[in-house]
């Protein structure tokens, strides 16, 4: 089978982070080729860079042998390239006809949109591949499943011969995985196409017909599927087994007796509503003293919502929140700290700290109004320069002075500066939202280390995180959730195989 | 009862030739902003409407062409804007606030330096033969310049292009996720400047017709805030021509009305109380605006950056 | 960071900031040419008439009083992140009270300044107090509401100089005097420098601690960089916004009462010079550090009585600075492609080496 895209030592440098290193990477014709990876091994930078959204450093990319520039997604889809992104890239406020038909929109007499065959387009595409849909209904009133479908769907508008999917399934059952390749596989059965399978999962990848692995911007292996194992695929996505620094006897999963302990953070019966939807459903659930409780879940199953209604930054519609015994509910964000809560929030730049201020002036939130940092209503800046010192030394911050402005840190400095700010205080919980995304391992390593210290210090930690290893890595009881609903599964029950099952379809006796 | 007769008639006809001024802009606007572009000069570009404007046809004697030479006074401000909003990518508060500040002292300068205060004679209402004569519609409809006539025309035709076109659910696309526009292949960048600077030609139209059909000169201060009052209209009325349509109608009658109370009841009401007028309108506007349901594009304000954030 | 390419990044912040000068510079000199003046003679009058001599200082000082309060209250408003572009139509309100507390109170002179002073503090601040006040309760954009309440304090204002209070000059429309014991004194004798200079430098200081030494100015300027991050921190966004809209306005009405206790020594229907507007103007230009906004402000008050001089000597007109502070705000604009393209230059050579 002939070669349909090649590319060659593409290179894409972001400042000092190499995201494609000396990349080279084909697919043939008729083929559905994985590209595996884990969160940021340097997948969608290639893939968009191959659809035109960026452009290589250094590298060239070959169509069917002829050398080919991309400037804008337009020159792409000019060489029939068709993506289905990662980040949602539907309109919500528009409807799934306008939204398909973006690329290609039909006219009638004087320029006039022409709805009706827009209509009758889509229909005709939906039905071709059996997707029930309403053409007329707005993206925002569909579900996450749907909303991915109509993503796919909008791909398969144009004429395309290479189809790239961008971690299609994120909000597929796995029925509706099936289902997805076997459309695919139709797709390939045409003359001349090829589809581009980006997964982190390694039961997808085992589906498609070769493999590529990635693993920090660097091609690991090229294989066909049928010519290799799991295990080496793990071990190429993943290298060395990593090992942690740290006494095992802390991971051990505690057996909470439950009937005997005092619970550090009780929730029950929670419901939230945000823009009139149910993403919160009757929640309920404990942390003890001296435990991680892992949430786990695909991203938008509530999570976030969760972990604002805790820390006090969303209200909450029903139900009751406990703090050692007291009902925060409601509380404000600040009422939530004095009562001993502390957040780690999931975007370190726009949730987490003050760009455009100095490490200090970050290190101080939460406490500038209290001694030592204060006295009456001035700041006393000789306490508050010894104590940054200390912290940036304590929870290796490489930074040249407290008074360096916290943009210019690293992301893994800048979430251990966070860090320091957090739980340099004293704390009696933790919530912690996506505490290493986009971290190093070093990073992460250093994260872990601190939160597994909170258990030493029988402090309670909520950890929430779309990282299914780091959960199970850290949890001694985990969460499950899906579609704003929580499974609580104990320790001894904790499967990897089980949560995922839970992830995407929910417990079976679960009605929506 | 005949005078209240005339002060109504006559402040509805007001009203509906100056809503020109209001009402060009405004749709101007609405237009950006569906594609998420929000220009704050609006002021800005209006006052050099009105200045382009008069100049232009002191200098070429023909009005349709400094009515052009508007146009253009309008656009070259918003172009600056939508290349430090868009190319540039900064704050789009900051572009506007710096430019309309700029075109206050421009302007002054301009007009100080030239001296001129001729009258020019504009625009003037057409009595347009048998319908004018009808009772009540008659002076209030068919009597009016040809420019209030083209904001009819206008507010239709922004209707059509927005809703019924390909190139208005592009403008409304780009506004709410402009990375799905990129990705159909379409230019993002290309329909956010034609949006911008249809707002700055609309803006100076405005603009130019407030110097050509109303004060029939230029002063300094005679734009006075419509610009920012176009964008109260333009939130007011949901981004949606017609409703911005409404709005405008009620502020260019509160203005008509505030100017007839001041020639004929002289001295019963002191004439600055009345001059508030429009402006109080403009706040309680403001604050009626916040309590309905308001859909602004997603994407507003946010530069698009391509490949990543 | 490395330290050569810190050195790298402070000597092109450098010519960038000159080039934006230049440019404006350029810009205004071609108007000036095309207006049929000499642009390098128009400007040395400009710094020869703010700055010639005593007299002159003197007079620039005073006319930079008022513009340094609005641009302390801008500064105030901006660092936390509030658009209030509403400094002029509170200094008119400002103006407006200390007017009243210097016709109608009869008290001593030291006591009576202090109620002029506060009267003007409390107008301005409740007037664009109330615009925050709207922001945060009622989500209204407080550029829109700022701006329109500017027309209404200004029409109030004309109001009351027109009809209750008109005092019989034929001239200017203006009101009756205020009382003697309301007069700030001067404090240059010969001059027109008041003690209002020295109240606005006070507060030049006072605003300084404020922000940089207090937890108040603390939490101003975390809201103004990320309300979120703020919010989660336990700062209570709504009310650090209002209180810094209600200082911040509290200023420019003191600007107000500052002219009509020390300069008009009544109520004036154009008693502000657009200084409410320069004033946003200077604050973004010196991109809201506070030391540069004093400098700004000193120089501009400078630039303004030059301005006259120039009018009055070459026949340009004086708001000829108008147009040089508006063309610099421009090209700050600029700035980022200033920079970019100088940052492309410096490391191409430093490739080619």
């Amino acid at each position: 089978m002939p070669i349909i895209l090649k590319t060659r030592q593409i290179v894409k440098k972001f400042g000092k982070l190499v995201a494609n290193d000396h990349i080279d990477f084909e697919i043939k014709e008729g083929e559905i080729h994985a590209l595996l990876g884990e969160n940021g091994a340097g997948k969608t930078t290639l893939m968009n860079i191959l659809y035109g959204l960026l452009s290589p450093d250094e590298g060239e990319i070959y169509i069917r042998g002829q050398k080919v520039k991309f400037k804008s997604p337009k020159d792409a889809i000019k060489q029939k390239i068709g993506m289905v992104s990662q980040n949602f890239s539907l309109i919500p406020a528009l409807t799934v006809s306008e939204n398909i038909a973006l690329g290609n929109i039909p006219t009638k007499k004087f320029f006039l949109l022409d709805r009706d065959l827009l209509q009758k387009r889509v229909l005709s595409l939906a039905e071709s591949y059996d997707f029930d849909v309403d053409p007329g209904k707005k993206i925002e009133e569909l579900s996450a499943g749907e909303q991915q479908w109509v993503e796919i769907l909008k791909a398969f508008y144009h004429n395309i011969k290479i189809l790239i999917l961008d971690e299609p399934t994120a909000m597929l059952i796995s029925r509706e995985v099936k289902e997805l390749f076997k459309v695919l596989r139709s797709m390939i059965s045409q003359k001349g196409r090829s589809v581009i399978f980006i997964t982190h999962k390694l039961s997808e990848a085992m589906n498609c017909d070769r493999v590529t692995v990635l693993r920090r911007g660097k091609v690991i292996l090229k294989e066909n599927t049928n010519n290799i194992t799991k295990e080496e695929l793990t071990k190429a996505m993943f290298g060395e087994r990593l090992s942690f620094p740290i006494s095992s006897s802390l991971i051990i999963r505690k057996n909470i007796n439950i009937k005997e302990s005092h619970p550090l953070l009780e929730v029950k019966n929670l419901c939230v509503i945000n823009r009139g939807l149910n993403v919160l459903k009757d929640i309920s659930f404990n942390i003890f003293p001296g435990e991680i409780f892992g949430v786990a879940g695909v991203a938008g199953n509530g999570q976030k919502e969760l972990i604002e209604v805790i820390t006090g930054i969303r209200k909450a519609v029903k139900g009751k929140i406990l703090l050692k015994g007291e009902n925060i509910t409601n509380y404000s964000p600040k009422l939530c700290r004095e009562k001993g809560m502390r957040y780690i929030p999931e975007d370190r730049l726009k949730e987490g700290s003050f760009d455009n201020l100095s490490l200090a002036e970050n290190l101080i939130l939460g406490r500038e109004d209290k001694p030592p940092f204060a006295q009456g209503f001035l700041l006393d800046y000789s306490s508050i320069r010894s104590f940054s010192k200390k912290m940036i030394l304590n929870y290796d911050v490489k930074a040249s002075s407290i008074k360096m402005i916290a943009k210019n840190l690293s992301g893994g400095n800048l979430q251990k500066l966070i860090l320091a700010r957090e739980i340099s205080s004293d704390l009696d919980f933790l919530a912690a939202f996506q505490p290493t995304r986009g971290l190093d391992v070093r990073a992460s390593r250093f994260i872990h280390q601190k939160l597994l210290e909170q258990k030493r210090k029988e402090k309670g930690v909520l950890l929430v995180s779309y990282d299914l290893d780091e959960i199970l890595e850290l949890s001694d009881r985990i969460g499950v959730m899906y579609k704003g609903r929580m499974v609580v599964v104990p320790p001894e029950k904790i499967n990897v195989n089980e949560i995922e099952k839970i992830m995407v379809e929910g417990m079976k006796e679960e009605c929506e | 009862m005949s005078l209240l007769y005339k002060i109504a008639v006559t402040s509805l006809a007001a009203a509906l030739r100056m809503s020109f001024v209001l009402l060009a802009p405004a749709l101007g606007e609405a237009i950006s902003e569906q594609a998420g572009v929000y220009n704050i000069g609006v002021e800005g570009y209006m006052i050099m409407g009105a200045l382009s404007a008069y100049y232009g046809v002191i200098l070429t004697g023909n009005l349709w062409l400094g009515v052009a030479i508007g146009i253009l006074g309008g656009m070259v401000i918003s172009l600056i804007h939508a290349y430090l909003s868009i190319t540039l990518k900064t704050d789009q508060i900051v572009n506007g606030t710096g430019l309309w500040i700029f075109c206050l002292g421009f302007s002054a300068f301009v007009f100080r330096t030239a001296g001129t205060t001729v009258y020019i004679k504009g625009f003037s209402p057409i009595q347009i033969p048998v319908l004018s004569e009808l009772p009540v519609i008659g002076p209030v409809l068919f009597q009016l310049n040809i420019l209030t006539y083209l904001g009819f025309l206008l507010i239709f035709v922004v209707a059509v292009i927005l809703f019924r076109t390909p190139f208005g659910l592009l403008i409304k696309a780009t506004g709410e996720n402009p990375l799905a526009v990129d990705m159909a292949g379409h230019n993002v960048f290309l329909i956010r400047y034609i949006s911008v600077l249809l707002c700055g030609a609309m803006s100076g139209l405005g603009g130019a017709y407030m110097s050509l059909g109303v004060l029939h000169r230029f002063s300094e201060d005679m734009i006075a805030g419509r610009g920012f009052i176009a964008l109260c209209i333009v939130l007011f009325g949901n981004w949606n021509p017609w409703k911005i349509f409404v709005g405008v109608l009620l502020f260019s009658g509160i203005d008509a009305f505030q100017l007839r109370m001041q020639v004929m009841e002289r001295g019963i009401i002191p004439y600055p109380l009345l001059l508030m007028l429009p402006y109080i309108l403009t706040l309680v506007a403001l604050s009626v605006a916040v309590l309905g349901k308001k859909n602004p594009p997603k994407g507003l304000f946010f530069p698009y950056i391509r490949g990543g954030q | 960071m490395s330290k050569r390419s810190a050195i790298r990044g402070i000597i092109c912040k450098i010519v960038c900031y000159i080039i934006v000068f230049a440019v404006a510079m350029g810009g205004t000199s071609v108007l000036i040419y095309i207006s049929g003046f000499n642009p390098l003679e128009v400007y040395m009058l400009l710094l020869y008439g703010g700055f010639g001599d005593i007299g002159k200082i003197a007079a620039a000082l005073t006319k930079a009083t008022p513009l340094l309060l609005c641009s302390l209250g801008a500064l105030l408003a901006f660092k936390c992140g509030v658009w209030n572009i509403g400094g002029e139509g509170q200094l008119y309100m400002g103006a407006l009270a200390a007017f009243f507390a210097g016709f109608f109170l009869k008290t001593p002179q030291p006591l009576h300044l202090l109620l002029v002073a506060a009267a003007g503090f409390v107008s301005g601040g409740i007037w664009g107090g109330s615009a925050g006040i709207l922001k945060v309760k009622y989500k209204i954009n407080e550029i829109l509401s700022t701006l329109v309440m500017n027309f209404i304090a200004i029409y109030l204002v004309l109001y009351v100089t027109q009809f209750p209070f008109r005092s019989s000059s034929m001239y200017n429309i203006v009101s009756v005097p205020i009382a003697s014991t309301a007069k700030l004194p001067i404090i240059l004798p010969g001059t027109s420098l008041h003690m209002g200079f020295l109240i606005a430098i006070c507060f030049s200081i006072i605003v300084w601690f404020i922000l940089e030494r207090t937890i108040l100015g603390y939490r101003i300027k975390a809201v103004g960089v990320n309300p979120n991050t703020a919010m989660y921190g336990g700062i209570s966004v709504k009310k650090v916004t209002m209180i810094s809209m209600f200082l911040g306005s509290g200023l420019a009405g003191l600007a107000g009462a500052v002219e009509v206790s020390g300069v008009y020594y009544q109520l004036a229907a154009h008693i502000s010079n657009d200084y409410g507007y320069l004033a946003i103007a200077i604050v973004l230009v010196a991109k809201l550090n506070s030391f540069g906004a004093v400098f700004m402000s000193l120089f501009f008050g400078g630039l303004l009585i030059g301005g006259r001089f120039a009018q009055a000597s070459l026949g340009v007109s004086n708001t000829i600075v108008n147009v040089l502070l508006g063309a610099i705000l421009l090209s700050i604009l600029l700035e980022p492609l200033i920079e970019n393209r100088l940052l492309n230059i410096i490391l191409k050579n430093e490739e080619d080496k």
